[in-house]
């Protein structure tokens, strides 16, 4: 079953029950929540998804809820709960749906350990991935909400989750996160983009999530080999330019980018050097989106032609 | 010179690519990923293909492959020497 398959008060009343289960990727989440922004922001970023039975295992229990006593009242906060237990400081009040992303995205990354998971954001196009690793800030989320829009197919625009044993990529389609600028950025870039409401003042600045497009959901069990690796970086009046990146200096980047890499010791590092030698590594500045996304056209464009 | 006497050895527990004048080197042990240039990382071959730890001089020349290298050299392989050590990579072994 679908999310959108449930009617409103059923989908609710599952997060108030045993949890809604929530098929993202590799894992199932049972999430619990009496807050509309979470029910409301679940009702519309993850309506493609697999909603399995309340009896399916889940990897991960979690809610996110007012805390009790005061503070549900006076300046009201939200918090995040996995397994019982807040790993994060509470947030103030209105952040419910993007707590339950950032706790998400923990999850995964913190658990997940059969994985190899970068902070990188990754798309694909004729069976060819484009990684994006990048510490905030850099314009990642951008380029792949752009590219997204211009025929690539969302894996993750947060997590590049690697499978060991076989080199590929591992897709997580969930909203993707945007902030500041480049949420107007891109709801003029892709108008058909489906916005949930800007949460302001977060530690991020301003964030809005957009719903990740029904055929990469559709597409959640179709991994990807990766093809390119791409250090980019916004410049506000730079022209676009690619720039070969060096072996080596790539894979610094991706270790410097994993989440996980030291759980794996030698593996992470073998792991992560087989993935270099899959692929072409550049650095990237731009400014301009429509033609960042032209650039990458051309270049994926070119890849098929040479296969 | 003091370092003519103290010997090196490359560390047990790496992994390594290299790839044209990169090698990247993964010290299980520490479990830190270092990036090295060209010559580090001949040094660091160098020391791991010996069969027992050597001193300076006796690793500048089989890198060189002359007999009597010049001070420069000398110096230059010493601090690269010092460079791996103080990351883990080569042991440091006084007489």
């Amino acid at each position: 079953m679908k999310v959108a398959d449930l009617a409103p008060q059923a989908l609710r009343a599952r997060l108030q029950g045993a949890g809604l289960r929530l098929r993202t990727g590799p894992a199932v989440f049972a999430v619990r929540s009496r807050l509309d922004a979470v029910a409301d922001g679940i009702a519309l970023h993850y309506a493609e998804h697999d909603s399995p039975g309340e009896d399916t295992f889940s990897d991960f229990h979690v809610s996110v809820d007012r805390p009790r006593g005061l503070r549900r009242w006076w300046r009201p906060q939200v918090r995040f709960l996995f397994d019982g237990e807040s790993p994060f400081t509470p947030l103030p009040g209105d952040q419910g749906f993007p707590m339950l992303e950032w706790g998400l995205n923990w999850c995964l990354y913190s658990h997940l350990h059969r994985y190899v998971i970068l902070h990188a954001a990754v798309i694909e196009r004729g069976g060819r991935a484009l990684i994006l690793p990048a510490p905030p800030g850099s314009g990642k989320s951008t380029l792949a909400a752009g590219l997204v829009w211009r025929g690539w197919r969302l894996l993750s625009d947060e997590l590049t989750v690697i499978d060991p044993a076989r080199g590929d990529l591992v897709p997580v389609p969930r909203p993707v996160s945007l902030k500041n600028a480049s949420i107007e950025a891109i709801r003029a870039f892709a108008p058909q983009a489906r916005f949930g409401p800007v949460v302001h003042e977060t530690t991020k600045g301003s964030v809005a999530h957009f719903s990740p497009p029904a055929d990469a959901v559709r597409r959640a069990t179709e991994r990807a080999l990766p093809a390119w690796i791409v250090l980019p970086r916004y410049v506000a009046g730079a022209p676009t330019a690619l720039t070969p990146l060096s072996r080596g200096r790539a894979l610094m980047a991706l270790v410097d980018n994993a989440f996980n890499y030291n759980v794996h010791g030698v593996r992470g590092f073998e792991t992560l050097a087989d993935l270099v030698e899959r692929c072409e590594a550049f650095e990237f500045s731009y400014s301009r989106l429509e033609d960042a996304t032209a650039l990458f056209n051309r270049l994926a464009a070119s890849a098929a032609l040479r296969a | 010179m003091s370092g003519s006497l103290r010997r090196y050895a490359a560390a047990d527990s790496m992994r390594w690519r290299r790839w044209n004048d990169e090698m990247v080197v993964h010290d299980a042990a520490s479990c830190t990923t270092h990036l090295l240039d060209g010559g580090a990382g001949e040094v660091l071959v160098s020391l791991r293909d010996a069969p027992h730890a050597l001193d300076a001089d006796t690793l500048c020349r089989r890198l060189l492959g002359i007999d009597a290298p010049d001070d420069n050299a000398r110096l230059m392989l010493e601090e690269t020497l010092q460079r791996l050590a103080q990351v883990g990579l080569v042991v440091a072994i006084d007489p």
